[in-house]
């Protein structure tokens, strides 16, 4: 692989041009110098180029890494990267007087996610992508596997709380669900030490919409199917786990921040 | 190596601030030649690091034009670095004294 296209690999999965930017220059840089020390070797200089970024080792892996860290720079708007598909599937399933209503929220909602110059759709689609790689990549190496239980135990946390503020039966089967996973969440994330990342925060936020849904989909059918309420819960479900991801960390950040000795 | 790639990087640029690819080869040579720092796994920590505050980062011209983003060791990584050390001598004096009463052993049998 030559330098351009190891370098077009990392960077496009950083959503932050400056930083993106910042990351190009300073792997180019790194390849200049490791190319020129092969070269002194009397090797050609392609090859020795191509040496030179063998020994990046895997783009995506470096890609990954970079990710997490430029990440945590990214505040409430990386959770916002669900928002289209909310709004697309809001407006598509909400029918009724308040129609036009629903629309200009998500519209509004759409502007304030996509606004950004740099959150540009490609991005988007790339982050996302990039999102399910790490977490089923993390997900087989089971030191770090409890990464993800902070945001889980954060986000059922206050999706039991919404259930229990809202219409919601609390002795659904499903709502001792979430609060069983809330309890074992939070018991294991502090017993394993808080080991959360920001990116993991947001794709379980991610996860949420899909699996919330579903859930809401069998609470409501017992009672009717009501397809507005179950955009609505649904959607509240996954800005409740935007929102505990963010939160969660916050807090990982604190946590993580270097004690001073 | 792993686990400790932290404290080993922290510890290389606590002699002098360095660029990413003049850690490599310090790291080789003050190991000689033992331990090698792959340039993979060795930005994604330097920009960790400097996210937590840990190392600073800034762009310096170098004699042949070039720019080159060294890293510097803050104070906060400094204090960071002795908390790690001494938590490496308490982990290296537990090991030793583990497999050396296991070779003492062997030898007495």
């Amino acid at each position: 692989m030559r330098a351009h296209e190891f370098i077009d690999k990392v960077t496009a999965y950083i959503t932050d041009p400056a930083q993106a930017n910042e990351v190009r220059r300073e792997l180019e840089q790194h390849i200049h110098e490791a190319t020129a020390e092969v070269e002194a070797r009397g090797i050609d200089r392609e090859t020795a180029e191509l040496v030179a970024v063998a020994r990046m080792g895997d783009p995506a892996k470096v890609a990954m890494g970079l990710a997490e860290a430029h990440h945590q720079h990214l505040p409430w708007r990386h959770y916002l990267s669900p928002l289209p598909v909310l709004a697309l599937m809001a407006s598509v399933g909400v029918h009724g007087d308040e129609v036009l209503a629903w629309r200009l929220f998500w519209t509004v909602g759409l502007i304030v996610c996509l606004f950004p110059r740099w959150v540009t759709a490609e991005r988007l689609v790339r982050t996302l992508a990039l999102d399910v790689r790490m977490k089923l990549h993390w997900l087989g190496q089971p030191p770090q596997s409890d990464s993800m239980l902070p945001g889980l135990a954060t986000g059922s946390t206050i999706a039991f709380l919404i259930c229990l503020l809202s219409w919601t039966p609390a002795s659904e089967p499903v709502i001792l669900l979430l609060m069983a996973m809330a309890v074992g969440g939070t018991v294991l994330a502090w017993w394993r030490n808080w080991n959360g990342s920001f990116l993991l925060h947001g794709a379980y936020a991610a996860i949420a919409f899909p699996l919330t849904f579903l859930a809401m989909f069998f609470l409501v059918n017992e009672n009717g199917f009501d397809l507005r309420m179950l955009f609505m819960v649904s959607t509240g479900f996954a800005l409740a786990a935007l929102t505990a991801g963010y939160f969660g960390s916050l807090l990982q950040r604190r946590r993580t921040q270097p004690r001073r000795t | 190596m792993k686990g400790s790639t932290v404290t080993l990087v922290l510890s290389v640029l606590s002699r002098e601030p360095m660029h990413g690819y003049s850690m490599t080869k310090e790291m080789e040579r003050l190991s000689q030649g033992v331990l090698t720092l792959k340039e993979g796994t060795l930005y994604p920590i330097l920009h960790s690091l400097e996210r937590d505050g840990l190392i600073v980062a800034r762009w310096e011209s170098t004699p042949g034009g070039r720019d080159r983003k060294v890293y510097h060791l803050t104070d906060e990584g400094r204090g960071e670095l002795r908390r790690r050390a001494q938590e490496w001598e308490q982990f290296r004096t537990a090991v030793d004294a583990v497999v050396q009463g296991g070779v003492w052993a062997y030898a007495g049998a």
